[in-house]
Parts: structure tokens; sequence; C-alpha cells
């Protein structure tokens, strides 16, 4: 099964004052690798004023991201984790502690990134752990056992 | 019978919660088309079952089919139970 995170695509404990700002961190990571242009970013986040918080897919979980063709050099997947969570302003679901922003480069070049997110994502022991890592190793070594775990 | 899981793109969440049903339909043994769409072409489509997040509720008034209204897209019993309620009156 494929990494689903490199500690160069994550970011633990970081603070923002708003979801454009989380989006902007999360959309900075896959710009230093070189997996979207800048404009990407924008696409994100306008994204979400077009369509709705819909990004918030479980409480506490958001997934950013915009249309291939708005910029993806790359198919990548990145992760921001907030200290002491972000409201986005979804009722049931705030705050918000872990931010990720996809990229995909087509239609179906993620499908394998996203298949692994979500077997991540349904276990809520590891979403705590994701949560409390204080540092990108120790988040990347919670995400690696899991997957590992999936494959056995 | 035709189910189609939507998001705002058609390829974020959407396809997140297309892989649960899809799941979901396998572990029940039940046959169905299933794809993933944004908002804007669900909208156009003829579909039996739409299946969004409740974010994206507003839009489902313009949905021909029936309607189902996720919370949380990864938690998977949450998807079973509404989607199997909804099957099981057909």
């Amino acid at each position: 099964m494929d990494k689903l995170l490199s500690t160069d695509m994550v970011q633990t404990q970081k603070k923002a004052d708003d979801w454009q700002a989380v989006a902007k961190m999360s959309g900075s990571l896959l710009l230093e690798k070189d997996l979207i242009e800048e404009k990407y970013i924008e696409a994100m986040i306008k994204a979400v004023e077009e369509h709705g918080m819909y990004i918030v897919i479980a409480p506490g979980i958001a997934l950013f991201h915009a249309r291939p063709e708005q910029g993806v050099k790359e198919t990548g997947l990145s992760l921001i984790t907030l200290k002491g969570g972000v409201n986005f302003g979804v009722a049931d679901k705030d705050p918000v502690y872990l931010a990720f922003a996809l990229a995909a480069k087509d239609k179906t070049s993620h499908l394998n990134l996203l298949s692994n997110l979500s077997k991540v994502l349904q276990d809520q022991a590891v979403v705590e752990k994701l949560k409390q890592a204080l540092d990108e190793k120790t988040l990347v070594d919670v995400l690696n056992q899991k997957l590992k775990e999936e494959t056995k | 019978m035709k189910i189609v899981a939507v998001c705002g793109l058609g390829m974020g969440s959407s396809m997140m919660l297309k892989m649960s049903i899809d799941d979901v339909l396998k572990a029940e043994g039940i046959k169905a088309k299933l794809e993933s769409v944004d908002v804007g072409s669900a909208k156009g489509m003829d579909a039996d079952i739409y299946v969004l997040s409740q974010e994206l509720e507003k839009n489902a008034k313009d949905f021909s089919g029936k309607v189902i209204v996720i919370k949380n897209l990864t938690d998977t019993d949450e998807i079973r139970d509404k989607l199997l309620a909804v099957l099981n009156k057909e």
C-alpha cells in the first residue's frame, strides 16, 4: 500500500486565525513540493466560498481541494494539525484539528490516496492520535502503523 | 438502480462517500450503479438515490430521487444505516 503522507507533507500543532489561513498553510506544503501552482490555493478557498463548508467531512476534520485543471502538477496530499483547533463555522463539527489539502492531477490518480485516507479516518483512535501528535515524525508513524495493519 | 455521491466538485468528499457506499453495497450483496458527481451535474442527473453531506443539503431540493444526508463522511455506520433504511423501503 502506498504511503499516505511523508514528514515533509505534514506540519503539526500549528496555529491559525481562520479557515482561509488554514487553507493557505496546507496548500503551501503542496506548493513547496511543486505539486501545484500557486493559484490552486486560491481555488481551494473559492470552492468553499462557492459550495459551502462541505469540506469539513467529519467532526474536527477538513479536506481542502480544487479541480485538476485549476493548477495541479502532480497528485499529492498534505496535512496541517491545529493546536487548539480552528472554527470553520460548522456548528456540530467545529473546531477543526486536522486539515488536509488534496491535489489531484486527474479524476483517478488520487483514488488510492483517498481510499487510504478513508481507512485512517474511520478509526477514531487513530484520529485522536493524529490530533495529539506533537511532531511530524510521530504523526507519520501513526499513519504508517495504521496502514500496515490494514494490509495484513 | 442508480446511486450518486454528491460533493461540491465531484472528486474529493464525494469520492470518499462513494467508496464507503461501495463497501456497504458489497457487504450487503446489493447491486447498483454508483457514481460520484459535483453538485451542478447532480441536478441534471436521473438517479434513484442521492447521497450528500449536510452542508450541501440546500441543493437537494433540485434532485429527482431520494436524498440521503450524511453528517460524518468517515462514519461507515451512519452511511450504512441511512442507506439501508432507504433501500429497504424500495
